[in-house]
């Protein structure tokens, strides 16, 4: 197993147990544990993703399925490594078929964070706008400007 | 392609039309005019609004207009969503900690300490808002996606159908003539030369907001009301939605409410966001559209 299969494999593993772990328990019917049928890693180049390869950089996606209280569900993930078999971003692919499994996987594939590290404004061609928070006024900023002279 | 720029709500902005059209100076005239009004009525800002209108009024029952009535009611499904986080009737506090038309920007301790969030309920049937005290409503972001909207519609019922229209950053694009989108570079809350992500829109909002701007002292322009502190559960967001004021409202709610909660609510509301949080990591919605860098 190489290192990076080994690294989906890992972590594929804790994500499908945590997106089981979120269904609710029914009493009846205890949250069973996710079954690890089909998490033979694939090299991807078709998954939408937002993170942009860099040099050196591989991507790795699986689909893995788990028990759901409404039956078996699907989920993919997509891990990014670079050279050094860094892992330097995690994706969830949502592949889930009830409307509660769709918003649980929307939720859980929220909360897997990416670092961003930013590229400068002045690098990127063809902006037609750049989207931010509100500009301040000039008005405010000449407030907190004389403010800070009475300091 | 032809652009305009102007102030106006505060802040700048811009509109671009990918037409080889001619456009008069009445036409882009219209466009200030009608923004100015706009300001004239709904900024707490300036003495005679509507958003002031109750500042100095008793416990009672008072006429609306309609475009106010439609402004509450979105504020109110917000406030309803948000447990009360979203609430506009916080003008006056904005204003005590020093957030007021002269900029004073020095906290009024004993007002903020006294002060209580007004009640008020809109009746949207007989255009009424029933208050339960004097109050300052302050829309924040909402109040320029609704007017980012009406602009675009303006442009479309003037045969401008291709166009980007861009207040403060926020902003409504349909498509260019050749179908495509318009491409947006997304700012890096608190570092304004950087981008953290680019994306296309094409009759599609954007909203953005981060805790970097419009700060004073231990204040931002994002409160608290029940701590009567601002909030910093983020350090902002960026939103891609069918139109702007959808936009901003999805992002007063990521700014103002627990990152859990704020996750699931905006996910209800089927739009998609980025969050960065204060750890500097970006949490995403899963169809966020475009790159991250």
């Amino acid at each position: 197993m190489s290192r990076n299969t080994a690294f989906l494999f890992l972590f594929t593993v804790v994500c499908a147990v945590s997106l089981a772990a979120c269904q609710p328990a029914t009493p009846a019917e205890p949250t069973p544990a996710p079954a690890m049928e089909s998490t033979a890693p694939a090299t991807s180049d078709t998954t939408e993703s937002t993170h942009t390869l860099a040099p050196g950089e591989q991507m790795v996606s699986v689909e893995t399925s788990y028990m759901s209280p409404g039956g078996e569900e699907q989920v993919g993930f997509t891990l990014f490594v670079d050279e050094e078999g860094v892992i330097t971003a995690a994706e969830t692919n949502v592949l889930g078929k009830s409307p509660t499994t769709v918003m649980r996987q929307k939720s859980f594939a929220a909360e897997l964070p990416t670092v961003v590290t930013g590229k400068k404004l002045s690098e990127l061609s063809d902006v037609d706008r750049v989207g931010g928070s509100s500009l301040t006024t000039g008005a405010f900023n000449k407030a907190l400007t004389e403010l800070k002279a009475q300091l | 392609m032809q652009s305009y720029s102007f102030k106006a709500l505060g802040t700048a902005w811009s509109i671009s039309i990918d037409q080889a059209a001619f456009i008069s100076d009445t036409f882009w005239q219209k466009v200030v005019d009608t923004t100015s009004l706009f300001e004239q009525r709904f900024s707490r800002f300036i003495d005679t609004s509507e958003s002031r209108a109750f500042a100095e009024a008793k416990a009672g029952t008072y006429p609306v207009s309609a475009e106010m009535t439609r402004l509450l009611v979105a504020a109110d499904k917000l406030r309803q969503l948000t447990k009360g986080q979203y609430d506009p009737a916080i003008g006056s506090l904005l204003e005590a900690a020093g957030y007021n038309k002269s900029y004073t920007l020095k906290p009024n301790e004993q007002y903020i300490k006294e002060w209580q969030l007004p009640n008020w309920q809109i009746d949207a049937k007989n255009l009424q808002v029933t208050i339960d005290r004097p109050l300052v409503f302050d829309f924040g972001g909402i109040g320029k996606g609704y007017w980012i909207d009406q602009l675009s519609q303006l442009l479309i019922d003037s045969d401008f159908p291709f166009h980007i229209i861009e207040g403060g950053g926020d902003m409504m694009a349909t498509s260019k003539q050749n179908g495509q989108g318009w491409r947006v570079a997304i700012e890096y809350p608190g570092k304004p030369e950087m981008a953290l992500g680019l994306s296309v829109l094409k009759n599609q909002g954007f909203a953005a907001s981060d805790m970097f701007r419009r700060r004073w002292g231990s204040w931002h322009h994002f409160i608290d009301h029940q701590k009567k502190s601002s909030q910093n559960h983020i350090l902002g967001c960026a939103v891609i939605a069918p139109n702007a004021w959808q936009a901003d409202q999805a992002t007063s709610i990521l700014s103002l409410t627990d990152p859990a909660q704020a996750t699931q609510l905006v996910n209800q509301l089927g739009v998609e966001y980025l969050v960065v949080g204060n750890d500097d990591l970006i949490r995403r919605s899963s169809h966020w559209p475009g790159q991250l860098f």
